[in-house]
């Protein structure tokens, strides 16, 4: 399994920034783990909300591209809710679904866990769009 | 100055805060973005989740700044709208605290990146403010 976050060879400098690592991608689903590193550390030494908002923005997108060929997508909306605190110094690991995929819209859910794949700590929804090419 | 000390707080804010402005009000926040912040190399596009933690980041600190606390009140929900791909160019924000009541506190805020005009991205967060 690669140890960057994507599996296409192009390497994202935002992912590699915070240190993204990918358990697993297809069908629509994808696996993205976040270890904890000083520089990601929010007030209670947990991971911060935002660098959870980012893993969860690109398993998501991840999960959607899973499904899709030779198209490219962007986030439309994403809504996310912080259930409680990470753990502090926890590595933090999260799992994308996409759920439904339409000729212009793909909808994706995730969650969030650190100790406890059954204990998650956030929660998210996003809608996705194709963007198409000119020729479409 | 106060937004400085609050943005310090912690390892990821101060992770961003470098790359970050701040009118000394507090009304409008600048990024910077270096190249670190791209998620799309191909059209060079900055990546989502780094807008949106900046964008919580700033509603957060406001926030702290209006209720006197030194630390950013937890994060309890946010929703955030894409409304344009971003460049790797300045982004500019303008977080606004909508409602504060005894636990829960709403902001909300709007970015641009050329013009106040067109809005690339906003977001509506929900904190939790009271004392722990």
């Amino acid at each position: 399994m690669p140890e960057d976050a994507n599996a296409t060879g192009i390497i994202i400098p935002w992912s590699a920034e915070l240190g993204f690592r990918l358990l697993s991608v297809g069908d629509g689903l994808c696996s993205l783990r976040l270890p904890w590193r000083p520089d990601l550390s929010g007030s209670n030494g947990g991971i911060a909300s935002g660098a959870i908002a980012s893993l969860i923005d690109h398993a998501c997108g991840a999960a959607v591209m899973s499904r899709l060929e030779r198209v490219s997508i962007s986030t439309l909306n994403l809504k996310i809710d912080h259930i409680r605190l990470p753990t502090a110094r926890s590595p933090v690991t999260a799992w994308a679904h996409c759920y439904r995929v339409s000729e212009i819209m793909t909808f994706v859910r995730a969650e969030v866990w650190d100790t406890d794949p059954a204990e998650v700590f956030a929660a998210a929804q996003g809608v996705f769009s194709i963007n198409r090419g000119v020729a479409a | 100055m106060r937004t400085a000390v609050i943005v310090a707080t912690s390892g990821f804010s101060s992770k961003l805060g470098k790359m970050i402005d701040v009118t000394e009000e507090g009304t409008l926040w600048t990024l910077s973005p270096t190249s670190d912040l791209i998620g799309n190399p191909v059209v060079r596009a900055l990546h989502g989740g780094a807008v949106t933690a900046f964008l919580e980041l700033a509603c957060g600190v406001v926030l702290a700044r209006q209720l006197d606390h030194d630390s950013i009140p937890r994060l309890i929900s946010m929703n955030v709208q894409f409304l344009a791909s971003m460049r790797l160019a300045p982004v500019i924000a303008r977080p606004q605290v909508r409602r504060i009541g005894r636990r829960v506190a709403v902001a909300q805020i709007e970015a641009w990146q050329d013009s106040p005009d067109t809005v690339v991205c906003a977001a509506q967060c929900e904190f939790l403010c009271e004392f722990a």
